[in-house]
């Protein structure tokens, strides 16, 4: 019988998927163990921000290259990092439909217990699907830490790049019903791309497969 | 070699087969029918039945080729309520005509053998087991056993003794699996055609509703009221020492004169080709004969001298099966025929066990790639290698195995045809022959 | 029974000779890996997952199907038999689409379990896809044939335990998929069955989960439907009821199911529950505070018991609440009212049955179902084994094929079995006591019999070809039947619906208790709901405090005066012989208490209920849905259903089983006992439970029947109260008698009620699924009796007794005999009960066709 190799990860080689070793319990050299020095590098750094700052908000540059850090919000706004993530959003196929198909795991993984999802079944062509009927977001627990994003097999909740509007004055408008989430799926394509990349997760979109 | 025949008054060819004339009960009395029955009954006893047919070396017909004596003893011997006896007339071997002939052409020769075996085994219920699709000669079995009732040969208390038989038809799917004798006792049980695990028990001692059971094939059981007649030793006369009686040879294929036969065991593969087949029609050459159907690996013309019978062809590897013996010329693909072959075994595996289900179908779509010319290399070490990793499988009944034979044999000894195959990306025999009738 | 000994995996084991070698194993824990085998089933053996090594066998075997063997040599992790299992997965894999993420089944899949178990993280076979048809037709029951690995286990189940034999392998080899037997959409007795056994998501429920199985809780219950009293789960997610499974090897109903019992849980959280306490303002019924309600109750009750007494006050408990409820309220009533005024509708309908259980029947008729398993003769008379209780059907069923039992079936109706019975009797309806004494005669023969003389000298005077002639049952099969009654060792008599219904109940079970002594057998008896055995036992009764003690008797009362710590009433029922409703249409009864029933639909004589209702001048229901009685009530308290609170049932065979809370009560609604407690304490009552068990405790305390169960000691398997099973053999010579008929000479027809198959009462109404499979109320009339009367199938026809008529649907078929007609009584359009008006007596009725 053939055998044949069923792994292709997305561009990413097998070998650089391993896990980076992290250093954990530096040793300290004499040099800093003094404190005294390091206490006044430290200050160096902080004054000269200082500085900088001051004089970018008397005479406020143009086209301002990031020399400054402080950002004028909410005139000013920063370009998020495609990696930035925001409040997480449920993927709406070009049709109209949510992405998703109900499958539960992010409900399981959600480390707040922030999702819950009640599964049911529509029509699609000929064959039926499975869809979520109700997909609650309680933003009020979402700790945005993008494990359902990286768990979702259909690649049907991600984290946007959305920041704002998020704080209510009552906590019932924080628990976005799915029509809330809803993002068409052009918007959120570099997104999507992206954790592909980072999740090597190309390989398993099922309906590629089928 | 009209005193060579036991079974069949003449040889059968295949457009004769329609209008063979059925032998009823007046004209089989007067030809010394239920003679042997009547010696069996009024003059020996069970053990001196069974005593004879061992004697007499007579192997069954239905493939294995295990001693009748043996498996009639066997059953006899474990002893429960009640006896049962199955007839095999299923013949789910392609290309395999010898049962159908043997009822059409003499029906009582059948039932009394029936009878006689079940006196000898004590069993009051009989079973002939058949499939569906031989209507007519259900219809001629059913009127038979109407007259052997009115004439008290069976029924209770037969011929003034005190045995009573009562003989039933069943009639089976018409697949290949209802054929295995485990699978044949599931239906006549009343569940589907589904083959059991064999061992440890066989049917000899827990068979039909748990009770011993003897299974015999229609040919195995014609041959009993000939044996009880006229004993052992004339019917050892007959075929090879090892291998007494004769066969019914089913021949087909490219031979001028295709029929049934029957042939003492032991003839040479020669024999039936050029004698009774009348050598090869449009002027072949002898390229390879499958001496039992599709489930055994191919003689090839080296070979052709060999005798036909259960040891000498398991010698070379082969088998004797059913004796439904296919001859190919020189110009029909065998390719093409391994693959008609093997779609038999694809579409007839009941889909049980997952290797024949999957294994199959496999065999089935590489070897219709190679007909196609699509075929590489690749495709043809991946028949070997299917073919030897499916032969561990634990399967239940014979049908994935002779598959697996059939195939690596024809591959083993054909590889060139299927290397030119995969070279010439075509069949060149579908070529030529569209040529010739274009 | 013959041992053999043998070796597994070196460890030296004896098992019997009939066990397999996976069973022996299991046995002393070794553990072999399975997929198709079931336990409850003959062994398949399609999977090969189970396979062995054999020592001297050349190849490995599947240990499902392989008897022991005296000095058998078994290996079971040998590297080739492993190294075999990995590639039978792999085959089956090689077709299975990992659709995990949408399959129902991920995470409780066999084959999920499977592939982990075997390390199987990569797949080296191909084959190329084959077109397959879902199957979205089959009402409740749905099939993938893309995800089915051909395990046979729904079939096998299908034919063995359900009886149905509704699917078949269609195709050979590769093409194989599961289609039912005529390949037209599925119509069975969707017990899914086949659901519950499939290993994998191939046969998946038509109520799509709407959760995944891992989120799932389950919550261990009794179905709340018929008197089997089937241990299930509620799988349970955010305070709601996902579906309904249930355990095998667990209670009697070794994870078998009904097709309510899987499928008619929806009633749970439908829309028409009632959500907070009703109170009646001019026509309506507005919504009101627990508060105002009670209040309202209290005050009205403490009016009536001034001016009136107690005795105007009325109570009906019910069948479907749990003991602790039943318990409360006649305490309630007995107590806080001092009046023996309350009692329930099977009491009402037919006493010796309810009240009189003990006292009537010698030998109890509460007998445990074990009795079936250990039997080899099954007659069930009076019973349709196959609908009336579905679960004891499939028991009947297990035990005719692993005991080869064999199965007698007596009915008035022709209700046969599946697979066919053995014998099968369709006697006239009203001579069942005539045809139980000709059995017995023919059975006794001539023979002097030890017993009452009396008995013999009676049994003398009869004549079979009398009783043959009589019953219309041929004199050859009762013959027959009494033959094979003499040879069994282990005979069981199961009575039904159409005995406790029967005008003539008691002394159809005086002759079959007879018929039992002679034959040495057990009688079980049938119970409807799912507590109707339990409502008895509690006291819900005008003449009897719980355990059946004697109203009139002075020691009982003082042993409850002492319990309770008040003093109770010496009088009964103000009057015997007629029932609470009579009581209200004559005007004694000023208030009425309706605990969870629908009287308007299942009181006997539906217009004397309705007339009733109509005339009280305060009535209070207590349900969980605005029934039919409910509209006419005053204040109406809801209800919680049996997944939102605790308590326990006690069904048919007298098991104590538990119920547990699932999920929150819905809106407002309170268990029943809670209500009950808090009326109690308003009007004066000292009620001081705060648990169930509180309750419990009391009535194990204050009934010898439940005497030394404790409320935390009821398991699983529920615990069998104590009914004392009395030994001595007595006859009682039971006479036919003729049964008063009531109609006009025009009206043919004997007219039965029960229930359809798919319903029972009127809680699985509110149940969607079951109304997709039956949703109108038809009349079942015999083919030859249609034709006189020129009806075809599904024509529409009134059906008019004295009492009334409704206008119903027909349905053509051999089940009903000749001159016997049958309507369901689940369905509020078509109220049968109007058409009846006595217990003891046959109604006629006539049927006239519709012009369109």
């Amino acid at each position: 019988m053939s055998y044949e190799l069923n792994y292709t990860v997305g561009s990413i080689p097998l070998d650089k998927l391993k896990p980076k070793k992290v250093r954990k319990n530096i040793e300290l050299t004499l040099w800093e163990r003094l404190y005294i020095p390091e206490i006044a590098r430290g200050m160096i750094v902080t004054t000269r921000h200082f500085i900088v700052n001051m004089v970018g908000f008397i005479f406020p540059p143009e086209g301002k290259k990031r020399k400054i850090f402080t950002v004028y919000y909410p005139e000013e706004k920063l370009t998020i990092h495609v990696a930035y993530r925001g409040r997480p959003v449920l993927v709406q196929r070009e049709d109209g439909k949510e992405k998703c198909i109900a499958c539960g795991l992010c409900e399981r993984i959600c480390p707040a217990f922030a999702i819950s999802i009640i599964g049911g079944e529509r029509q699609r062509g000929n064959d039926m699907e499975r869809y979520p009927v109700s997909y609650t977001l309680d933003m009020s627990r979402c700790v945005y830490c993008g494990l359902c994003e990286e768990v979702c097999p259909y690649e049907a909740i991600v984290m946007s790049n959305e920041y704002e509007g998020l704080a209510e004055y009552d906590r019932e408008n924080m628990i976005y019903p799915k029509e809330k989430l809803l993002v068409p799926v052009a918007k959120l394509q570099k997104r999507i791309e992206y954790v592909r990349k980072i999740y090597g997760k190309s390989n398993y979109d099922l309906r590629n497969m089928i | 070699m009209s005193e060579q025949r036991i079974l069949l008054p003449a040889d059968v060819t295949m457009t004769d087969f329609n209008s063979i004339e059925p032998l009823f009960i007046e004209g089989y009395i007067d030809r010394g029918g239920y003679k042997g029955l009547s010696k069996a009954i009024n003059e020996l006893k069970p053990t001196d039945i069974i005593e004879e047919v061992k004697k007499s070396g007579l192997r069954g017909r239905g493939g294995a080729g295990f001693p009748t004596g043996k498996k009639w003893e066997l059953v006899a011997a474990a002893r429960g309520d009640k006896n049962y006896l199955c007839c095999n007339a299923s013949e789910g071997e392609p290309e395999t005509f010898k049962d159908r002939t043997l009822i059409r052409s003499n029906p009582h020769q059948l039932i009394e053998g029936i009878i006689i075996s079940a006196y000898s085994i004590n069993a009051n219920n009989a079973y002939i087991y058949i499939n569906e699709k031989y209507t007519e000669e259900i219809l001629i079995l059913e009127r038979a056993l109407r007259e052997a009732e009115d004439n008290r040969y069976t029924g209770k208390g037969i011929l003034g003794s005190k045995f009573s038989i009562n003989i039933e038809i069943k009639r089976c799917p018409d697949k290949y699996v209802a054929g295995e004798e485990t699978a044949m006792m599931e239906v006549i049980e009343g569940r589907p055609a589904k083959p059991w695990q064999k061992p440890p028990y066989y049917p000899a001692n827990r068979g039909l509703y748990g009770m011993p059971t003897l299974v015999n094939n229609t040919e195995t059981l014609s041959n009993i009221p000939h044996i009880v007649l006229k004993g052992s030793e004339w019917f050892s006369k007959f075929g090879s020492p090892k291998s007494p009686g004769t066969m019914v040879f089913t021949l087909s294929g490219d031979v001028k004169r295709p029929g049934i036969y029957e042939l003492p065991l032991g003839t040479p593969l020669r024999k039936i080709v050029y004698q009774c087949g009348n050598g090869l029609k449009d002027g072949m050459l002898f390229k390879a004969a499958f001496p039992s159907g599709p489930s055994n690996s191919p003689v090839t013309e080296s070979q052709l001298d060999i005798p036909l019978d259960f040891d000498s062809l398991k010698g070379i590897g082969s088998g004797l099966g059913s004796a439904g013996v296919i001859i190919l010329g020189d110009s029909t693909c065998i390719v093409d025929t391994v693959l008609g072959f093997s779609r038999f075994f694809m579409e007839e595996s009941c889909g049980q066990c997952p290797p024949c289900q999957m294994g199959t179908v496999k065999i089935f779509r590489l070897i219709q790639k190679i007909e196609d010319g699509n075929g590489d290399m690749k495709d043809l070490t991946d028949i070997e290698n299917t073919c030897s990793s499916l032969k561990g499988q634990v399967v239940y009944c014979h049908l994935l195995k002779g598959a697996i034979n059939s195939i690596e044999g024809v591959v083993k000894k054909f590889k060139g045809k299927f290397e030119s195959h995969i070279n010439e990306r075509k069949c060149i025999y579908k070529a030529e022959s569209t040529l010739i009738h274009s | 029974m013959k041992k053999v000994t043998l070796t597994i995996d070196g460890k030296k084991i004896v098992a019997d000779s009939k066990k397999t070698v996976l069973e022996a194993a299991a046995e002393n824990d070794i553990y072999i890996p399975t997929m198709c085998y079931l336990k409850k089933l003959n062994p398949i053996g399609s999977c090969r997952v189970c396979l062995v090594d054999i020592e001297g066998a050349d190849d490995p075997m599947t240990s499902c199907q392989l008897p022991v063997m005296e000095g058998m040599v078994v290996s079971t992790k040998s590297d080739r038999v492993i190294e075999l299992r990995q590639l039978m997965v792999k085959l089956i894999l090689v077709n299975h689409p990992v659709d995990c993420t949408v399959c129902e089944r991920s995470g409780e899949c066999r084959l999920q379990d499977i592939t982990y178990e075997f390390g199987i993280s990569r797949q080296d076979l191909k084959a190329e896809p084959v077109e397959r048809v879902k199957k979205y037709d089959w009402k409740l029951i749905r099939y993938n044939p893309y995800l089915c690995v051909l395990c046979e286990r729904c079939i096998m189940v299908c034919h063995e335990v359900q009886g149905v034999s509704t699917y078949k392998i269609k195709n050979n080899g590769f093409r194989s998929v599961i289609d039912t037997v005529d390949e037209k959409p599925l119509d069975c007795d969707f017990c899914g069955q086949c659901i519950a056994v499939c290993p994998v998501g191939a046969m998946s429920s038509g109520l799509v989960l709407q959760a995944r199985s891992w989120e799932l809780n389950k919550v261990r219950s009794v179905c709340s439907y018929c008197g089997v009293g089937c241990p299930i789960n509620l799988d349970v997610k955010k305070g709601k009821v996902y579906r309904v499974t249930s355990d095998d090897n667990i209670g009697i109903n070794n994870g078998n199911l009904c097709a309510m019992g899987r499928f008619g849980y929806q009633f749970i959280d439908t829309e028409d529950r009632i959500k907070t306490p009703l109170i009646r303002k001019g026509d309506r019924l507005v919504p009101a505070s627990w508060d105002e309600a009670l209040k309202l109750v209290s005050a009205k009750f403490k009016e009536i018991k001034n001016s009136h007494g107690g005795d105007a006050i009325a109570g009906i408990g019910s069948e479907r609440a749990s003991n602790e409820d039943n318990y409360l309220f006649q305490k309630f009533f007995r107590t806080v009212l001092v009046s023996h005024n309350i009692d329930n509708l099977l009491n009402m309908e037919n006493s010796s049955f309810g009240s009189e259980v003990f006292e009537k029947f010698d030998l109890p008729i509460i007998n445990s179902t074990e009795y079936i398993t250990k039997s080899d003769i099954i007659f069930t008379f009076g019973a349709d084994a196959c609908e009336e209780n579905p679960v004891i059907g499939n028991i009947i069923r297990v035990t005719m094929r692993d005991r080869e039992a064999r199965l007698i079936v007596g009915s008035s109706r022709d209700v046969g079995f599946r697979p066919p019975p053995d014998f099968r009797m369709v006697y006239k309806y009203g001579t069942e006591v005539l045809l139980i004494n000709g059995i017995i005669k023919s059975i006794i023969g001539s023979r002097e019999s030890e017993g009452i003389k009396e008995f013999l000298d009676y049994l003398k005077g009869i004549k079979l070809e009398d009783v043959s002639s009589r019953t219309s049952v041929s004199k050859d099969l009762i013959k027959a039947i009494s033959l094979s009654l003499i040879k069994s060792k282990s005979p069981v008599i199961l009575c039904g619906r159409e005995i406790y219904k029967h005008p003539r109940g008691v002394e159809i079970i005086h002759a079959l208790q007879n018929l039992a002594n002679i034959i040495n057998g057990n009688i079980i008896l049938y119970r409807e709901y799912c507590n109707s055995q339990g409502v008895n036992d509690m006291g819900v009764l005008p003449d009897k405090y719980p355990g059946y003690k004697n109203v009139a008797d002075l020691e009982a009362k003082g042993d409850f005066e002492k319990v309770w710590g008040v003093t109770l009433p010496v009088k009964g029922r103000m009057t015997a012989g007629r029932n609470i409703i009579d009581d209200v249409v004559d005007g004694k009864i000023k208030a009425l208490y309706i605990m969870g029933e629908d009287i308007v639909l299942r009181s006997h004589n539906g217009n004397q209920a309705r007339e009733a209702l109509k005339k009280i001048d305060f009535l209070i229901v207590q349900d969980m849905f605005l029934s039919e009685t409910a509209l006419f009530a005053d204040v109406v308290f809801p209800s919680a259903s049996f997944s939102e609170r605790e308590g326990t049932f006690t069904n048919m065979e007298g098991r104590i089983q538990k119920i547990n809370k699932a999920i929150e009560p819905i809106g407002e609604s309170r268990a029943d006992w809670v209500i009950i407690k808090e009326l109690a304490n308003k009007m004066g009552g000292s009620f001081k439970y705060s648990f169930t068990e509180d309750v419990f405790k009391e009535i194990a305390a204050a009934i010898p029947l439940y005497g030394g169960i404790t409320y935390s000691s009821i398991k699983n398997n529920g615990k069998l109260a104590n009914y004392q099973s009395q030994s001595k053999k007595k006859f009682r010579v039971v006479q036919h008698s003729e049964i008063e008929s009531i109609g006009d000479s025009d009206m043919p027809f004997i007219f039965l009620s029960g229930n359809t198959f798919f319903h029972l009462g009127t809680l699985s109404r509110k149940s969607a699924a079951m109304n997709m499979l039956t949703s109108e109320c038809i009349v079942e009339i015999n083919p030859s009796d249609a034709e006189k009367l020129k009806i075809n199938d599904k024509d529409t026809v009134t059906v008019k007794s004295k009492n009334g008529n409704i206008t119903i649907k027909t349905k053509v078929t051999n089940k009903s005999p000749q001159g016997v007609v049958f309507i369901p009584v689940n369905f509020e359009n078509a109220p049968a009960n109007i058409l009846t008006n006595k217990k003891d007596a046959v109604i006629r009725v006539k049927i006239i066709k519709n012009e369109q």
